[in-house]
């Protein structure tokens, strides 16, 4: 693959320069969170009761929340909280998941029959119902929130990386180099992982939105992050019993959900394009 | 010569969802020290079957039976790991398509320096050394430029040169090679097929070369076993073969190659080749037979030497019939 042509393709596709460019902007904004927040204690928790509820003005463009601290800053902190999440549950479940699936894809027969068992029991649960059975049991938290994520996601990475194992397991190459007396693993690493990476790559990077939103829910449902740390879902729950007469309180905390995850879904469309060759072949 | 491998009445079943597939029928042969064997037959006769058998690569629900003797050592009766010791190191082999026997995703050092490392125990840079020399010794004159190409960036007889500089690359006894030349064109087999000739003379390694294609046997082979439905037919120096074919299936298949100066219609064997699934009782040429006589449909023939170094399978030679 063509660096050039990549750029090029991913530059041809306007919702993908969309899709690209907020995401690393939610980037720069959450390593930036300090300097951009107008205030940074109340956006870790610091009260402010004297402003409470205030609407959107020159001082709080957003708006201010129930005890007062400026919904701008939060949103801004809470970037941090959303990418951090959405990366690590993706990781995680990447982790688990991949290595399972090759080896099962790789050595089939029995290997394989208990793996993917296991996997059909992780997915015979409806994503979010085991996600939240497990943040119960692990009890509240950041960290178990995104555990709990990532023990729920990892079975589709597995059905998707043994479905890549099995195909890249017949090509010429993987027999030449069984023939010339390489090992299982290292052609599991060396050929079968790499050449199954592009729909990983893909489904990973639209996961990544569905986690932030799926973590969002945690949060939403008081399983995920906890108060005073700024997240999306949690101010958008905290929010939602003013919703009627101070709008802006979960209002602006859900546009941000909405605005991320919508860019990661396109940035993995743009993905697929560069990634699949008859894709490619069209938009050059 | 000294034998250097011997496969003595090797009988290879796959079971399917539809029967056990019979593809192995007892083959006997043996290659000698330095010299290119060739087998031929057509698609599905059990040729490549063969060879991967020798390296212990079909897949697990074969089953086998017989021996596979590689300098005195039966090959069937190794663990996974001696075999591993033994691919690419002491028997090599090089397949058929040389467009995807690469990753694509790798530079051609990285996929020769792996398999040199490997065997070889050298540290990086002498590896690399190696490879270049390898690389020239396959008549490729600028080793750097080939080492830091990807696949796709070179031609199938590139890639088919570089396939056999990686199968040379630690001074193998024996090498495969199934059907190196079918997935090139006409010149390119040519330069090839000289090459492994060549590379034989200069290193004497012994060549196992699996072809449908005469013109190549005539070519580069010093012996030839013709194979017909999962057997050995008929094994004969390749000028006797040529000259005088006993079996009736071998007679078949020269009376089928064209030649250009003559113009007469060819005479193709009539019917088709037999489902190994339920192959003929007998000799499993018998159906398809000019000759066939009523022994033919009940006993196998066995192979016996009709004359010096030519072994026949087949009734009308003489055996129990007479």
């Amino acid at each position: 693959m063509r660096k050039e042509e990549t750029i090029k393709i991913l530059l041809r596709n306007k919702l993908s320069i969309v899709g690209l460019s907020i995401i690393v902007a939610l980037i720069i904004i959450a390593i930036l969170a300090p300097i951009l927040a107008p205030y940074p204690d109340q956006a870790l928790g610091e009260p402010n009761l004297k402003e409470r509820l205030q609407p959107p003005s020159r001082l709080h463009p957003f708006g201010t929340d129930h005890l007062g601290r400026d919904i701008l800053s939060r949103v801004i902190y809470g970037t941090r909280t959303s990418l951090i999440v959405g990366f690590s549950v993706v990781f995680l479940a990447l982790l688990i998941g991949v290595p399972l699936g090759l080896i099962a894809g790789y050595f089939g027969g029995k290997v394989d029959l208990i793996i993917m068992r296991i996997t059909d029991i992780f997915l015979a649960f409806p994503p979010l119902l085991l996600a939240l059975l497990i943040a119960t049991t692990l009890g509240r938290g950041m960290i178990n929130a995104i555990l709990a994520l990532a023990i729920s996601w990892w079975p589709w990475y597995t059905r998707l990386a043994r479905g890549m194992a099995i195909s890249v397991k017949e090509r010429p190459y993987v027999e030449a180099s069984r023939a010339m007396g390489i090992s299982d693993w290292k052609i599991m690493i060396r050929h079968v992982l790499p050449n199954s990476l592009s729909p990983l790559i893909v489904q990973a990077t639209m996961d990544m939105g569905s986690a932030i939103l799926e973590a969002a829910a945690l949060s939403f449902l008081g399983l995920g992050v906890q108060p005073p740390t700024p997240d999306w879902g949690l101010m958008v729950s905290e929010g939602k019993d003013y919703f009627l007469n101070y709008w802006w309180y979960p209002v602006f905390p859900g546009l941000a959900i909405f605005i991320t995850v919508m860019a990661f879904n396109l940035l993995g469309d743009a993905v697929r394009e560069v990634i699949d060759p008859r894709l490619r072949r069209r938009l050059l | 010569m000294k034998k250097l491998l011997e496969i003595n009445d090797l009988y290879i079943n796959f079971k399917t969802l539809w029967g056990v597939a019979k593809v192995l029928n007892g083959v006997s042969f043996n290659i000698r020290e330095g010299e290119i064997f060739g087998l031929v037959g057509e698609t599905g006769c059990g040729k490549s079957v063969t060879a991967l058998s020798i390296l212990r690569l079909l897949p697990p629900n074969a089953e086998i039976s017989g021996k596979i003797l590689f300098k005195g050592d039966n090959l069937l009766e190794k663990s996974e790991e001696e075999m591993r010791k033994i691919r690419g190191k002491k028997i090599s082999i090089i397949f058929q398509d040389p467009m995807t026997s690469l990753n694509p995703l790798f530079k051609v050092r990285d996929q020769m320096l792996d398999i040199i490392e490997l065997h070889e125990g050298l540290d990086r840079r002498s590896a690399e050394e190696h490879a270049k020399k390898l690389l020239k010794a396959v008549g490729l004159s600028d080793p750097e430029r080939i080492l830091n190409s990807y696949p796709h960036e070179l031609s199938g007889g590139m890639r088919q040169r570089i396939m056999i500089a990686m199968a040379l690359s630690s001074n193998p006894y024996l090498l495969i090679a199934d059907e190196p030349t079918t997935a090139l064109d006409v010149t390119i087999q040519k330069q090839i097929l000289e090459l492994i000739l060549d590379l034989r003379n200069q290193y004497n390694f012994s060549v196992l070369l699996i072809t449908h294609d005469l013109g190549v046997v005539a070519e580069v082979c010093d012996r030839v076993g013709v194979m017909y439905a999962g057997n050995i037919v008929e094994i004969a120096p390749t000028e006797e073969l040529f000259e005088n074919p006993l079996h009736p299936y071998t007679q078949g298949l020269l009376s089928v190659v064209p030649d250009p100066r003559i113009k007469k219609p060819l005479k193709p064997l009539k019917g088709s080749v037999p489902s190994l699934l339920n192959p003929p009782s007998g000799c499993r040429f018998h159906p398809r037979c000019f000759y066939a006589k009523g022994i033919c449909g009940n006993v196998k023939p066995e192979l016996h030497e009709h004359s010096p170094g030519h072994f026949v399978a087949c009734h009308l030679y003489g055996g129990e019939d007479q």
